[in-house]
């Protein structure tokens, strides 16, 4: 009752002012959190495999978000949840044609960001909800992630950063987000899971936990599900979260999967999974410790990242990938 | 240099001299298979090669020819051959190759002197090496008219250092050389240093990078030798990663395939290997839309151990087609914000 009581009070008039205020304190966490160290103590992480929220407001989204929370039985410190979640809210929208004009109502953003901050503070922990699709100005689409902390304050934000086939306003920053004291984590938005170029930057950085909110269409593929972020927990030596969307969303069916990913060194199997091998296809969530002890032994055993070869970088890269092909 | 090195190098010239292995090979001689090459398919053959210590130079010429031979019967316009193919020839050097049957590399180099490394084993055997590795090879791609990947060797440069240099040898005579970018620890505490450069070479068969096993752990060397305009990779490998991990193999050419629109064909060496135990499947990738079961998989050998050979034909009008239908969306301005500060952090140590 309390809960609901509290989600009633959002509004529509409310949510941009909310927004602001969300935008203010992001400015001041970012600065605080431009250096700094990697993963410094133990994460637990939880992860969703959903169908699409049907949620009617902001209220009943962060409410939806709650619930599916809460039936992860392990104290957790960070919730991820898939791509699009927050959709729902625009019903009748077909992402097959003229995408940009359907999503140029401001007020999808706003709902996103009340949503993802009254779930975070509700249930007491950082918490991504999803992505939403924005329109800009000039008609194009981007795709967009937050953050928030325990206490609902929106703590980071990214847009993708490479292109799709539907995504066509890209962002050209990318930066680790602090969650908390010792935890900085990387976000990859959509297709970004499948450039390396933005893991490599954000680990590099110090992010030692990436996460992938994904909505992948059909059909799945478990081949190249593997090429994306899973790929790119083997190469950094990180931990990464991966969330995915399934079922049917603005005229598109959704096949997305979730897992808890670690090098392979300090998996069952080998399989480079948590907490069992494989991708998770059962709806709902699951949690995993992520243990700093077991990923700082496997970087001691096998120092992948003292073999990068920076010289041969600094000769190539970026200058290459401006030459003509 | 001293009399008992003069005469260790005679003894080493002496069984490596080019002429001999060249009339050996030519004795066997090189029947070509009759096969009319599609156009803009390249038919690639990648060797799965047990290790073994040749003693001879007789040896390692039979032991590669009969390879060549049977991959030119299939059809096999480039074939790729392992990582440290000039390991075997370890043998050649005078007493070494029976030590070597019985004792670790390590013990080995100790009974030779306290202080004596492997770098320096390839030192002292290099000049040999090279005159049969290269012969060998040259000699084989010259007589069957195919372009020969012959793997790696490590080898001492002019100024000194050691390095694992890919090689591929073209029918035409031409040679070219891609020194390995990222060493194994184990090949660091032997004293090889990495390269620093790398190239796309123009062949008959198309445009062809040469990266060297680990070098395919690292997304960087595939994309600067697409970005190069690289269209097949040949990456030879020797994986002391042992037993034998599916998914840790995962992490090598099989993505770097994906994410960079190649085909890549890789050779493997297999078996124990002075005092290692090496184990890796032989296999031919291609991106996901080239492959038939749509996994990029265009052959792979059966097991991680044993000889093998697999065979498959590379469609570079296809591969060329399908970068333009679904070009990389990658975004050069973001790369340029970040690359030079996180790879210079890194390089003071700032980020781990």
């Amino acid at each position: 009752m309390r809960r609901t009581a509290r989600a009633a009070r959002f509004s529509r008039s409310s949510l941009q002012e909310f927004a602001e205020i969300c935008r203010k304190c992001l400015h001041g966490i970012r600065e605080s959190c431009k250096e700094g160290g990697a993963l410094e103590r133990d994460f637990t992480v939880a992860t969703f495999r959903l169908p699409p929220f049907a949620a009617s407001d902001a209220a009943s989204l962060g409410q939806a978000f709650v619930q599916a929370a809460e039936s992860v039985r392990q104290k957790v410190d960070l919730y991820l949840f898939p791509g699009l979640m927050a959709l729902g809210l625009a019903p009748g929208l077909d992402l097959r044609s003229d995408a940009a004009s359907q999503l140029a109502d401001a007020s999808l953003k706003d709902a996103y960001l009340a949503a993802g901050s009254y779930a975070a503070r509700t249930i007491g922990a950082a918490l991504v909800p999803g992505t939403v699709y924005l329109a800009t100005p000039q008609g194009r689409v981007q795709q967009y992630a937050a953050v928030f902390d325990q206490q609902g304050n929106l703590v980071g934000e990214q847009l993708q950063t490479h292109r799709d086939e539907l995504v066509t306003a890209v962002s050209d920053e990318v930066s680790p987000i602090a969650v908390d004291a010792g935890v900085k984590v990387g976000l990859l938005v959509g297709r970004d899971a499948w450039y390396p170029e933005v893991s490599r930057i954000l680990s590099l950085q110090g992010a030692d936990v990436l996460l992938a909110p994904l909505a992948p269409v059909m059909p799945y593929s478990a081949e190249e599900a593997l090429c994306g972020l899973w790929q790119e927990v083997q190469q950094n030596q990180v931990f990464g979260v991966e969330a995915g969307l399934f079922g049917v969303l603005a005229e598109r069916v959704y096949a997305g999967r979730a897992a808890i990913l670690a090098p392979c060194e300090m998996t069952e199997d080998d399989a480079g999974f948590l907490p069992t091998p494989g991708y998770y296809v059962g709806t709902g969530g699951r949690s995993a410790s992520l243990v700093v002890a077991d990923l700082a032994a496997v970087r001691r055993d096998y120092p992948l990242m003292r073999h990068l070869n920076p010289g041969l970088y600094r000769k190539y890269l970026p200058s290459v990938y401006r030459r003509p092909r | 240099m001293n009399a008992r090195e003069l005469t260790l190098q005679f003894m080493l010239q002496m069984r490596s001299r080019p002429g001999r292995i060249a009339r050996r090979l030519r004795r066997r001689g090189f029947r070509h298979h009759v096969r009319t090459p599609e156009v803009g398919v390249v038919r690639a053959c990648a060797v799965q090669l047990e290790w073994h210590l040749c003693e001879t130079a007789d040896e390692f010429a039979d032991l590669v020819y009969d390879q060549v031979r049977v991959a030119v019967g299939e059809g096999a316009e480039l074939i790729a051959f392992p990582e440290d193919m000039a390991s075997l020839l370890v043998g050649v050097m005078p007493g070494l190759g029976p030590m070597l049957r019985t004792l670790t590399v390590d013990e080995a180099l100790h009974q030779i002197g306290d202080d004596v490394q492997v770098a320096d084993l390839f030192r002292l055997l290099g000049r040999a090496t090279r005159r049969i590795y290269e012969t060998t090879f040259a000699q084989l791609a010259r007589g069957y008219g195919v372009h020969i990947a012959a793997g790696s060797a490590v080898l001492p440069l002019k100024d000194d250092r050691v390095m694992n240099i890919g090689y591929l040898f073209a029918p035409d005579g031409r040679v070219f050389r891609q020194p390995k970018c990222h060493l194994l620890p184990l090949e660091e505490e032997w004293g090889l240093v990495p390269g620093e450069d790398l190239e796309v070479f123009d062949t008959g068969i198309g445009r062809v990078g040469l990266p060297v096993c680990m070098d395919a752990t690292f997304f960087e060397t595939f994309r600067i030798l697409r970005q190069l305009g690289a269209e097949i990779v040949v990456l030879p490998m020797a994986d002391p990663d042992y037993p034998y991990s599916p998914w840790k193999a995962l992490r090598g050419v099989w993505p770097r395939v994906q994410e960079s629109q190649v085909y890549a064909v890789q050779g493997a060496l297999v078996g124990d290997v002075l005092g290692m135990h090496l184990s890796g499947h032989a296999g031919i990738y291609a991106p996901f839309a080239l492959t038939e079961r749509g996994d990029g998989r265009l052959a792979v050998s059966s097991a991680p151990h044993g000889d093998e050979i697999v065979v498959a034909d590379l469609d570079v009008t296809a591969l060329r087609r399908l970068r333009e239908e679904h070009p990389l969306a990658l975004n050069p301005t973001l790369y340029e914000r970040y690359f030079p500060r996180v790879y210079s952090g890194f390089w003071r140590g700032g980020a781990r």
